[in-house]
């Protein structure tokens, strides 16, 4: 209990919850449009929403100061690279792949992101979070039926 | 073994989801998170030609298209908190399957916003999805 009330005071724990705050927004919202809009079109539109936010944040100094071209190369490169996840997700409804199926196999992507955290970044996880990891991962599994 | 195409297509989304939770994690280490959902949504422009629907876009309905707009600036701002996360020294392993849960809020809002009904199963990803929210903060 001490360590989650250490936890508490962190910032990345509220950012993380003002990220499902966010997403939870944009799921609602997409879900919303996406009943008349079919799916690329709507991948297309959803980018144009997201241009004023990164409009805004150009106003930010640290976006003029950071020149770091490889974390400006990792951060394009994960643009294209999750963008062309959404484009296989949708070419793999496209080939008759089962909805469930494709969105549950999918849904486990944070198992790969922890592989390779543990073995590119060297991260490591304690018991509770493991097990945490895990609960994550049934509540995963469950909602993208 | 022949593999079919479904499957190659689901199993490569699998890897470019996962493989943008490290980066996120790389990027942040070098720039600041303003910085890099900037990057990133110049990322997502550079495919937006092959999803381009030219005039069809026009004829949906204005109620739709501010939808999917909306849904664009919070996906925008979610992005950004999650870099933030990572910025702040949270760790790849955990901010990913941590913001994961987020299907939950969707599940607990859609009684309420699209008046759907909560099932048992769905129930039950609730109460894990709030179990691996203290875990992983732990």
């Amino acid at each position: 209990m001490g360590s989650f009330s250490g936890t508490f005071k962190t910032r990345w724990f509220w950012y993380s919850i003002l990220t499902i705050i966010g997403w939870a927004g944009w799921a609602l919202f997409l879900k919303l449009g996406s009943e008349e809009i079919p799916a690329e079109p709507t991948l297309f539109l959803q980018t144009a929403g997201m241009i004023p936010v990164a409009l805004a944040l150009l106003l930010n100094e640290t976006v003029r100061t950071s020149g770091d071209r490889k974390g400006i190369g990792y951060s394009i490169l994960n643009g294209i690279i999750t963008g062309a996840g959404i484009l296989c997700l949708l070419a793999a409804y496209r080939h008759g792949g089962n909805t469930s199926v494709v969105a549950v196999t999918t849904s486990l992507y944070p198992l790969v992101t922890f592989a390779l955290a543990v073995v590119l970044l060297h991260e490591k996880l304690t018991k509770t979070q493991l097990v945490g990891m895990a609960l994550a991962t049934v509540s995963i599994v469950i909602f993208s039926h | 073994m022949h593999l079919a195409p479904w499957l190659i297509y689901t199993i490569l989304a699998l890897i470019c989801f996962g493989l943008g939770g490290l980066l996120q994690k790389l990027s942040t280490d070098r720039v600041s998170a303003e910085s890099a959902l900037v990057w990133l949504v110049v990322g997502f422009l550079v495919l937006q030609p092959l999803v381009y629907p030219g005039k069809s876009a026009l004829q949906y309905s204005t109620k739709s298209i501010v939808f999917v707009l909306v849904a664009g600036v919070l996906n925008a701002l979610g992005s950004w908190a999650v870099l933030a996360a990572m910025k702040s020294g949270g760790k790849a392993s955990i901010v990913v399957p941590l913001t994961a849960v987020y299907p939950m809020v969707v599940c607990v809002l859609s009684p309420l916003l699209l008046h759907e009904h909560i099932t048992a199963l769905q129930g039950l990803g609730i109460a894990c999805g709030m179990g691996a929210i203290f875990l992983l903060a732990s």
